[in-house]
């Protein structure tokens, strides 16, 4: 024998081994990513071996007949539908390893397929031609119902069981529950369908039952009919249903797919309802228990996945059209319809519009709120035949060829709020039959309009929206100031407060007195102070409730000294960037006291301030943050020192600030030390309170004192 | 080496390519032309790949989360359990608490008396809602909302459990939901940012918030969330300098998008391009945003509807109207947060503060997005991280008194976009501890919020660190009956 040949018979041995191994082992097997790939041409492989195997067979069958004996092409195409058998092996047992198919069926299918190849490889391997061997030929004979077996294990995993008799039904639409729906053709039709039709139709009547027909189904079977109106403990198929699952007579039967719990009892509630095929969700009332249960079995409504059967547009069109003014999107991947929203209100012109017909077809969402839309651009709106939802807030429109948009033939939801669109134009657009809803809020429609058009054509959920209560007192807002963040105030800097609404009128007060509606200053215009001022300013409105006080305090920048010390350190973590901040003239806030702030607890504050001239100071003010709840009370005693050289200070003045009597609102106070004099350098040593008042929550406790800045004016 | 760099570039340009599909880079509007198949109806087989579209028809487009922060009580919000007035001041029975862990603020604690609502509860709507008496606009509009009192998380301290609800994990590593919804879907107007952040701070007890919980995480920094500043100016340096007009800005910004690419072909850092969208994104913000931060111009009646703090930049009901103007325009995720509900003590003093803050203003949020035909395709949320327990932390007296954290269930709501309006989900039991029907985790929420904005919450991943990371993680299950 040719070497070649050897080696071909020994590789197709060597394969079919392989073959049988992988198939014993196939549930330890792991394949390489590309393998699986190569079993995805198993189902193009596998038509080889069938129609080769299949005409050599015959060929076989037939070999007398021909004029010259074809026992060379016998061989070869053993030979061939062997290799093409064993190499469709492979694939499907790699194709296999996807998963998802039925246990038995794949067990039968691909211990055939290893016959068929086995079986081949004996055929191509033992055959020589011109002879007959019986065997041979009862081994080929063998080979075709194998074959066949085969190929029809595999059609049923593709199509699945019992595909050859079942009858596919010509239209799958999912059906649309609306409440009209027969609520035995919603939910319990759906239940027979899934567990029963298989066994109770027409091709296949067990127990003589056919429950494909409504007829037949009422009819009942050989045990008469399967369900007692208004009775489930008498009805057949309550009582099949019931039994024991070992029962032979339980339904359905052991093996197929059971009746849910749930299932069970809509079944049972509905015969006991009466067991009407007629009735629909709409004549129960909506609280109905019943209703309500049976609505839940009711499968997901796909409504939003409407299938629009028009082509997509083309990709470079779309690119065209779009700016960054536009936007064109479908509505979801690989959806051919579009929606369309024009953002910026300078970018639009009508031109832009009538370029968007182009679309015309494949727009179904159209968004031109804000946008100065006219009556004249509704022109090319209505060329949009497919639109479905058309927003044209706040446009310009003002319903004036409104009877153009019949032509969006399917138009559903229509938004008009803030435009000037009247009554009659709405009612040009109910002739629209597929018209649902119509925002028409702060239009030109009014509230008794409105009412009116809601019961002459209740078909359509008019929206209104909601009135503001002009009678209702709402408090104001305090008065704001212009400038935020600036507390501490040069000569030329103004005190200016603002207010955002309009028609708003602010009284304020300088001297610390709660301003008042009717007697304080009015504020005109901006103002300056020379000292450190507490202002507290409102704001007033006929008609509205007087806004919170707001309670503000400013300083007077004052001469900086030219360098401090000091004394006494903070306590952690009060100790920010030391000195320093005394001076720098940045305020702290009360609400973040580890920022901008010095603490003191268990010490008290002594710091020293020089300068390198002599200043003439009037008054020493020192900024402290008040926030009761959490100890931080106004010091005990203040006493500022001062003298001309940094050696000799002597006690100017001593104060002791005003403690509270009960809790108060957190603020900045200020306390101001006279000390009118010239001085180069001044020394403030502060006390804080060190035993918290009987009222206070944490009586008897150290307080708090916390400083952010301190000026020599 | 280069072999690595331009390997690295390819992979990393080639799906970030994609993703930013949809947002133009400078005047190219490359869009659907470079993704194969986007127009032409057929369903192609990437689809784990998000290319700036929904994968379904979604029902809602945008969502405007109204973020609580500090964990308002549901005790004295949404849900009402009269048992713990009756039962007040005796102690949580341990066959409720079941082993349920403390903070180490109640640890010590060696009672838990029980304490009611100080505040009355009413019914609203037809679906006889119980809402208290702090929350009356709220009430009104019930018909609308979907109460869900059985959201339940893991985490029982602020910071873990904020980053858990926003990021999906209690470690802070990974992107916000906002920035998910970036990634998946672009944003409607290019020329606002796709999610926006407003913060705004109650009087109450307040913890902070930070930029972990709205981060992009290891997604491109073009999905971070933009904090729009509370004070006059919302987006800080937006507009031109002195002596710049917009021509030359553009003509400045060409050349540096210039320059910046050829920086590009030499590091290949895809933060490069990110860089040049943001510049493009500034310019283009400099005509959109102005005209809906001024709030100058809103009519009376819209002052009204949200209150007069809304005239006030900062506030919670000023931030609504921002939101709901920010939401209209396009922007994808809006989000707010409101500081100041982590009442441990005062809460009787504090919680209507804070409940005043947000009543009228959330309500006429929803109202005003329903008036404009905007509330069925916008999804708004209320709610904050956990709940509050139904048991004292400190001193309980008859007037006042405080509440620690409880994850085990709490409430939140949701209206407009795809949920189910005027119904009540889930239920908990009698002493408002621990759930008795139809859990909701926060994957759960988070993946029937990804289901009504059309992305399925298994397939939005992104691949870093070798695992493909998604926002629900490897949990997550839609919770039908919320669903529309």
């Amino acid at each position: 024998m040719k070497f070649s040949t050897l080696m071909l018979r020994y590789f197709l041995l060597s394969l079919n081994a392989l073959l049988v191994f992988l198939s014993i082992f196939s549930n330890r097997l792991k394949l390489p990513y590309s393998l699986v790939f190569a079993g995805k041409l198993h189902p193009l492989m596998l038509h080889l071996p069938i129609g080769i195997l299949l005409i050599v067979i015959l060929i076989y069958a037939v070999r007398n007949k021909f004029s010259t004996p074809p026992g060379e092409l016998i061989r070869f195409l053993f030979y061939l539908g062997a290799f093409t058998a064993v190499i469709t092996a492979l694939f499907g047992l790699f194709l296999s390893q996807e998963g998802g198919y039925d246990e038995q069926l794949l067990f039968n299918h691909q211990w055939s397929g290893v016959a068929i190849s086995t079986i081949s490889a004996i055929l191509a391997l033992s055959y020589e031609p011109g002879k007959h061997v019986k065997i041979l030929s009862m081994i080929m004979v063998l080979l075709v119902p194998v074959i066949v077996a085969g190929s029809h294990f595999g059609a049923s995993l593709t199509h699945g069981e019992g595909y050859l008799v079942i009858e596919i039904p010509e239209n799958k639409t999912k059906k649309i529950v609306t409440d009209s729906t027969a609520i035995f053709e919603a939910v319990i039709e759906p239940i027979l369908e899934s567990k029963c039709y298989s066994c109770h139709n027409e091709k296949k009547a067990k127990g003589q039952l056919i429950m494909t027909s409504m007829q037949s189904l009422l009819e009942g079977g050989k045990h008469g009919k399967i369900w007692v109106a208004g009775d489930p403990l008498n009805s057949h198929i309550l009582q099949r249903a019931a039994m024991d699952e070992g029962n032979k007579k339980h339904m359905p039967p052991k093996g197929k797919p059971q009746l849910t719990e749930l299932e069970i009892k809509l079944l049972n509630d509905w015969i006991k309802m009466g067991a009407d095929t007629k009735k629909s969700f709409a004549e129960l009332p909506k609280s109905d228990s019943f209703r309500i249960f049976a609505a839940s079995f009711i499968p997901k409504q796909q409504d939003a996945q409407v299938q629009y059967n028009f082509t997509s547009a083309s990709p470079s069109l779309i690119a065209r059209l779009e700016s960054p003014y536009l936007s064109i999107q479908p509505l979801y991947q690989g959806s051919p319809a579009l929606r369309v929203d024009f953002l910026i209100r300078e970018g639009f012109s009508p031109s832009i519009l009538k370029e968007l017909n182009k679309l015309a077809v494949q727009v179904v969402e159209l968004n031109l709120s804000s946008m100065p839309v006219k009556d004249e651009d509704i022109v090319a709106i209505s060329k949009f035949t497919n639109l479905r939802y058309l927003n044209l807030n706040s446009s310009m429109v003002t319903g004036k060829g409104f009877e153009l948009l019949k032509h969006c033939a399917h138009l559903e939801v229509i938004s008009l709020s803030g435009t000037k669109v009247d009554p009659g134009s709405l009612i040009l657009l109910t002739s629209m039959k597929q018209l649902k809803k119509i925002y028409c809020w702060n239009s030109a429609t009014s509230m008794a309009d409105v009412n009116d058009l809601k019961k002459k054509y209740p078909d359509i959920d008019w929206e209104y929206g909601y009135i503001a209560d002009t009678s209702e007192h709402l408090k104001l807002t305090s008065p704001l100031l212009r400038n935020d963040e600036q507390k501490v105030l040069g000569k030329n800097d103004a005190i200016e407060f603002r207010h955002p609404m309009p028609g708003v009128s602010i009284r304020y007060t300088i001297d610390g007195r709660e301003p008042d509606s009717a007697s304080s200053p009015v504020y005109d215009k901006a103002f300056y102070i020379s000292e450190a001022t507490r202002v507290k300013a409102i704001a007033v409105r006929n008609g509205w409730i007087t806004s919170p006080v707001a309670d503000l305090s400013f300083f007077a920048r004052g001469r900086k000294p030219d360098y401090s010390r000091l004394l006494e350190i903070p306590d952690k973590p009060y100790s920010a960037n030391s000195v320093e901040l005394l001076t720098d003239e940045k305020k702290g806030e009360t609400s973040d006291l580890k920022s901008g702030w010095l603490g003191y607890r268990m010490g008290h504050f002594d710091a020293k301030f020089y300068f390198k001239e002599e200043v003439s100071l009037h008054q020493v003010v020192i900024s402290t943050a008040k926030n009761i709840g959490s100890f931080v009370m106004p010091p005990q005693k203040i006493e500022v020192w001062a003298g001309k050289d940094s050696m000799n200070n002597k006690l100017i003045k001593t104060i002791y600030p005003v403690q509270p009597k009960e809790y108060e609102p957190d603020r900045i106070e200020a306390y101001k030390v006279v000390i009118d004099g010239a001085y180069k350098s001044v020394r403030v040593v502060i006390y804080p309170v060190r035993s918290l008042p009987k009222w206070h929550g944490g009586k008897g406790e150290k307080a708090w004192i916390f400083l952010d800045e301190i000026f020599f004016n | 080496m280069q072999n690595e760099f331009d390997k690295y570039r390819l992979n990393v340009s080639r799906r970030r390519f994609l993703a930013g599909a949809s947002m133009g880079l400078g005047s190219v509007a490359l869009g659907s032309l470079l993704v194969p198949g986007l127009f032409n109806g057929n369903k192609d087989s990437e689809l784990a790949l998000p290319v700036g579209l929904p994968q379904f028809a979604p029902k809602a487009k945008r969502v405007i989360y109204l973020f609580q922060n500090g964990a308002p009580s549901q005790l004295e919000s949404f849900d009402y359990k009269p048992l713990l007035n009756k039962m007040a001041g005796q102690d949580l029975p341990a066959s409720i608490r079941m082993g349920q862990r403390l903070t180490g603020m109640t640890s010590s604690q060696d009672k838990f008396p029980l304490v009611g609502s100080h505040f009355k509860f009413n019914q609203y709507g037809k679906s006889g809602a119980w809402i208290s008496e702090l929350f009356p606009n709220i009430g009104g509009i019930s018909d609308e909302i979907c109460i869900v009192k059985t959201i339940h998380t893991d985490a029982i301290n602020h910071d873990p459990a904020l980053t858990f609800f926003q990021t999906g994990a209690q470690q802070g590593n990974r992107p916000s939901m906002g920035a998910w919804l970036s990634y998946g879907l672009g944003s409607e107007n290019k020329n606002l940012p796709s999610f926006c952040v407003l913060l705004s701070k109650g009087k109450g007890n307040g913890q902070g918030v930070y930029s972990k919980l709205w981060t992009n995480g290891f997604l491109d920094s073009s999905h971070q969330g933009v904090v729009f500043s509370s004070g006059e100016d919302p987006v800080l340096y937006l507009n031109n300098p002195e002596g710049q007009d917009q021509l030359s800005r553009r003509g400045m910004l060409d050349q540096l998008s210039k320059l910046n690419e050829v920086s590009f072909k030499n590091f290949g850092d895809p933060e490069i391009h990110n860089k040049i969208q943001q510049y493009e994104m500034a310019y283009r913000m400099q005509t959109a945003v102005p005209e809906l931060t001024d709030l100058s111009k809103e009519p009376e009646h819209i002052i009204r509807m949200y209150g007069t703090d809304a005239l006030v930049p900062g506030t919670y009901a000023a931030n609504c109207l921002l939101a709901r103007k920010l939401s209209e325009a396009g922007v994808r995720f809006v989000q707010l947060y409101h500081q100041g509900w982590d009442q441990h003590g005062n809460l009787v003093g504090e919680m209507p503060m804070q409940a005043m803050d947000v009543d009228r203003a959330s309500a006429a949020l929803i109202k005003d997005l329903k008036q404009r035909g905007l509330l069925d395709e916008t999804l708004v949320i209320w709610g904050g991280e956990f709940g509050r327990t139904n048991y004292c932390q400190g001193k309980i007296s008859k007037d006042n008194y405080g509440r620690d954290h409880h994850p085990r269930c709490y409430s939140i709501w949701m209206a407009g976009g795809g949920v189910k309006p005027g119904i009540v989900y889930g239920e908990t039991d009698e002493f408002g501890y621990n759930i008795t029907k139809d859990p909701v985790s926060v994957h759960d929420f988070h993946a029937t919020m990804l289901h009504l904005m059309g992305l399925n919450h298994e397939q939005l991943t992104y691949k870093h660190l070798g695992r493909r990371y998604r926002l629900t993680d490897v949990e997550g299950k839609l919770v039908e009956g919320i669903m529309a």
